[in-house]
């Protein structure tokens, strides 16, 4: 057993090592903007249609958020105790809301939009791949991954904009049906709230964004499944268990078994891809997550919000993989009773 | 007085080199019959086709190799015979495998399935055969199948990967035999074990025919000094080609294949530490197959070849009355 | 096999001829369309919101910038950042990925750590900070696939590792070794010949990736203004809200060429993999 802990300890490390690293980043790089870079900021603001005032209070919280006036490693000491208590400033741009409140109203649209299309395009992508390289060579095959490959291909945004043309303007245009709604998480007259006119509004809303988050990567996983089936099918335990008559059902329950399992590590690397193509998918659909809260921010340059939204995510993509490195332990006799390191 | 029957089986793999297909003609024209009650050594160099000779004579063929032609027929206990050769994949499953024939392969570890304990292995094949059987009742089949093998109950409540080299040959050797088969082919079972685990090995193969759990038994390997502990008859293969069937005493003291000659002579002449790499001390190469000679496959490094050997191939003919050789040497006339 | 005897199989390879034979024609398209069609990208001269007719083919953005012209100098430009991650990526993968692989020890366990932090660091996030503070006015498209590289290059360097690991229990690494020769020796002698099939397969991939990361990047507005690639097309449309207003025709025939280079390109890769890797014949 104490191997398995020794595993889980590791990936411990590497998480904040990698959040360490990911902080420093986040720090080093404002300050290494040649010449003063509040200043630099500030021209850069100054060019843009900023009242002077507004400009001279900016001007202001960039020096305090940024502590431009201390010595570097205090600065540096200061920023890190603020991020891990969770004091990640305040908004240039929202009138001086702290950026935790604003990434608090904006994370848990984010994450219930995520998490689903992450989780129903593993399960659906991995069987269709893993059936496909099981029957190979018929129609059912062939037709699976010729889509697989063209599906995961599609870009995310892409797929957006055209999913919202296909399936919300021109039903309106052509039909007058208001088949989805074409963005937003939920109807703007209604208040968040667990009443079923609420809810039906955001499932509503819900669908399109779902799908164009779902199909890509559901394309994906049918493919990379079909490369990792096919070697499983050809390996020594299938061919040993069909000449003792196992069932060609059980069969492919252990190919799907065995396949499933690196796809467990694959799913908390593809985390960060699904991630950036929500980031976009947000902006397209005017969906109120964090990647609404990010673009905007990056709009007006409100340097505390990118680097609050950066970090948040971060910890957010760190902590789903430590949590699927854990549920690979669970599911994996091999790592779970310490044979195997990784 | 047959229990399984080859007659002329040819299975190639089909290649494809650049754009090209090719095909590798790894078992061609192998006559062959393992007789009821007996132990069949086959022994030959890596490449000659024998572990692709196991997966025909189960016909369990999957591209890129073909079966090519020829009759395989099973002789069961029950006194049917069954022209495996024609019967589809289906049917094999149903009737044949596992029932009346089982093979133990090269790599007991990996041929385990990984992620499932030993009972529910046994309980995949059982239940393929049985729907009806609980996985209690297979664990208490699995468990006396264990120590009348001489290995440990625990067994059944490991996974594959606690097992030792040795123990998990053993435990592949007990779920292959759980349903009874005729007939056993064993494909290089010690390759990858010391020489005491061999040993052991060797020694429960041998208990499984003593104590009538299965009829007959195919051992394949390049070791001919494991196959004489073992084996009743061995046939030499070569290229693949049979050349060469007799008493395992004829083979190893009077060979008469000239391949069966200098197999024996690299083997007992040299000392332990070369004699692994022996068979290497035939000069020259085995051919390609893909474009085999005309005539006798291994001509061009038998010391004795003649002109017919070039241009015609020698049939396995019968020399005395339990020896097939198939040499122009000794074909008279 | 030859030089020719190699290249003869290869364009025998379906999927390899199909996606080499729509980069072609996109490639073509990128170079003869601004010689057959002088018309400026970003001129906005012409009327705002013209469906595709005879004089504008493609259409007019609501700017009025003339949607073929974009195209076409979208197409080159974004194939140009695409090669230019995917060099960046082989380049900064093949450093690391044989160094460590060759070398060994300590060193690389240091950079196998560090591929290992940058790999969970999501892509987009990384480049949308370094190109914010770097300053996004004077971004150039270099820049921008030097960012999309930055994130991608880890995977390979692993993957370049791990096959050096392999190839350095073969024995003419062995010999070598025995002989004297120095890593760097062995490296471009030894080792390198046969990552070639692997690094052409990746670099491909990386081609793809570039220019799929080049369009999130511009979506965000992180990209210059003043180059024209498809991400910028795309851009166009989704802030002037194209697609909710019916537009189609400046998002869908942009987006269509996108999804079509990434497909070929990954037909290609398929391809070369398909004839140089016998184990995925006939899958």
């Amino acid at each position: 057993m104490s191997r398995v802990y020794k595993f889980i300890f590791t990936k411990l490390v590497i998480l904040i090592i990698t959040y360490f690293i990911a902080l420093s980043i986040a720090f080093v790089l404002p300050r290494i903007v040649p010449g003063n870079p509040v200043q630099s900021l500030i021209v850069s603001l100054a060019s843009g249609s900023l009242s002077p005032e507004l400009l001279s209070d900016y001007q202001r919280r960039l020096v305090e958020v940024f502590e431009l006036n201390k010595p570097l490693h205090i600065q540096f000491i200061n920023f890190l105790r603020k991020s891990f208590t969770g004091d990640l400033g305040v908004s240039l741009q929202s009138y001086g809301e702290p950026v935790v409140s604003l990434i608090a109203r904006h994370l848990p649209w984010t994450i219930l939009l995520l998490v689903p299309a992450i989780v129903t395009a593993w399960f659906i992508g991995n069987y269709l791949g893993a059936r496909a390289s099981y029957k190979r060579g018929s129609i059912f095959e062939k037709v699976t991954i010729g889509a697989g490959m063209v599906v995961s291909q599609i870009p995310y945004y892409w797929l957006a904009m055209t999913l919202i043309f296909a399936l919300a303007v021109l039903p309106r245009e052509l039909w007058g049906v208001d088949l989805f709604p074409p963005g937003s998480a939920y109807d703007p007259v209604l208040q968040p709230s667990l009443t079923l006119e609420f809810i039906i509004s955001y499932l509503r809303h819900y669908v399109l964004p779902f799908l164009s988050l779902l199909l890509p990567s559901l394309g994906g996983w049918i493919i990379s499944m079909r490369v990792i089936a096919t070697m499983e099918l050809g390996s020594p335990y299938i061919f040993y268990s069909d000449t003792l008559g196992v069932k060609d059902k059980i069969l492919f329950r252990y190919v799907l078994r065995n396949s499933m399992l690196p796809q467990v590590t694959a799913l908390g690397i593809q985390l960060g891809f699904v991630l950036s193509g929500q980031i976009i998918t947000e902006q397209i659909f005017n969906y109120q997550g964090m990647g609404i809260l990010l673009t905007r921010a990056l709009g007006v340059r409100d340097y505390p919000v990118i680097q609050g939204v950066f970090m948040i995510l971060i910890a957010t993509v760190l902590l789903a993989n430590f949590i699927v490195d854990f549920v690979y332990v669970l599911i994996d006799p091999r790592i779970r009773l310490g044979h195997r390191r990784d | 007085m047959k229990r399984l029957e080859l007659r002329n089986v040819r299975a190639y793999y089909r290649l494809l080199i650049g754009n090209r297909e090719a095909d590798v003609r790894a078992v061609d024209g192998v006559n062959l019959e393992i007789r009821k009650g007996e132990i069949l050594g086959l022994v030959g160099e890596s490449g000659c086709g024998k572990s692709t000779l196991a997966k025909v004579m189960l016909m369990n063929i999957n591209p890129p190799l073909f079966f090519k032609g020829g009759t395989i027929i099973l002789y069961t206990r029950s006194g049917n015979s069954l022209e495996i050769s024609k019967l589809n994949r289906e049917k094999l499953k149903k009737d044949v495998w596992g029932k009346h024939v089982a093979i133990i392969p090269q790599e007991a570890m990996s041929a385990l399935m990984p992620t499932l304990k030993i009972k529910r292995i046994a309980y995949d094949v059982l239940r393929s055969h049985n729907p009806d059987i609980s996985l209690d009742e297979t664990v208490s089949l699995l468990t006396k199948r264990l120590k009348e093998l001489g290995l440990p109950d625990y067994v059944v409540d490991r996974y594959p990967f606690e097992l030792s080299g040795g123990m998990a040959q053993r435990t592949v050797i007990a779920i292959s035999t759980l349903l009874n088969p005729e007939i056993l082919v064993v494909d290089e079972p010690t390759s990858a074990l010391d020489v005491s685990t061999q040993k052991l090995v060797i020694k429960t193969l041998w208990s499984l025919a003593a104590k009538g759990i299965i009829d007959s038994m195919v051992f394949i390997t390049h070791d001919i000094s494991v196959v004489r502990q073992i084996a009743d008859r061995i046939a030499v293969m070569y290229a693949g080609k049979i050349v060469e069937v007799a008493p395992t005493e004829d083979i190893i003291f009077d060979p008469q294949h000239p391949y069966t000659r200098g197999l024996i002579d690299s083997i007992i002449s040299l000392e332990p530490e070369v004699r692994k790499r022996g068979l290497r001390y035939i000069p020259g190469q085995p051919p390609n197959l893909i474009n085999p000679p005309q005539g006798c496959r291994f001509v061009d490094r038998c010391p004795f070849a003649k002109d017919i050997c070039r241009k015609k191939e020698p049939p396995l003919i019968k020399i005395n009355n339990d020896r097939l050789v198939a040499c122009w040497l000794h074909v008279k006339g | 096999m030859s030089i020719t005897e190699l290249l003869y199989v290869l364009f025998n390879n379906k999927r390899f001829m199909i996606g080499f034979g729509i980069i072609l024609f996109q490639l073509l398209l990128s170079f003869m369309g601004p010689l057959l069609y002088p018309v400026d990208p970003f001129s906005t001269d012409n009327p705002p919101w013209t469906p595709p007719n005879e004089v504008y083919p493609l259409g007019t953005d609501r700017s009025g910038r003339d949607m073929l012209a974009m195209i076409f100098h979208g197409i080159r430009n974004s194939l140009y950042v695409g090669v230019l991650t995917g060099l960046f990526t082989i380049a900064m993968g093949l450093v690391v990925g044989l160094i460590s692989g060759i070398k060994g020890g300590i060193l690389d366990e240091i950079l196998m750590a560090m591929t290992n932090i940058v790999m969970l660091i999501p892509s987009v996030l990384l480049a949308i900070l370094i190109i914010t503070y770097i300053g996004y006015e004077n971004a150039r498209l270099e820049l921008v696939a030097f960012v999309l590289s930055i994130t991608a290059w880890p995977g390979f360097a692993r993957a370049v590792r791990s096959q050096v690991l392999s190839l350095r229990e073969r024995e003419f690494v062995y010999l070598s070794k025995i002989a004297g020769y120095n890593s760097l020796k062995i490296a471009f002698q030894d080792i390198l010949p046969h990552l070639a099939t692997f690094t052409l397969v990746s670099f491909v991939n990386y081609i793809n990736l570039g220019i799929n990361g080049e369009v999130g990047l511009s979506i965000l507005g992180l990209t210059p203004m003043n180059i024209m690639t498809l991400g910028k097309i795309l851009y166009f449309a989704a802030i002037t809200q194209a697609f909710i207003l019916g537009k189609w025709w400046t998002f869908i025939p942009a987006g269509l060429l996108q999804v079509l280079l990434s497909v070929s390109l990954l037909l290609i890769a398929t391809g070369i993999d398909e004839v140089f890797n016998p184990r995925l014949r006939g899958m």
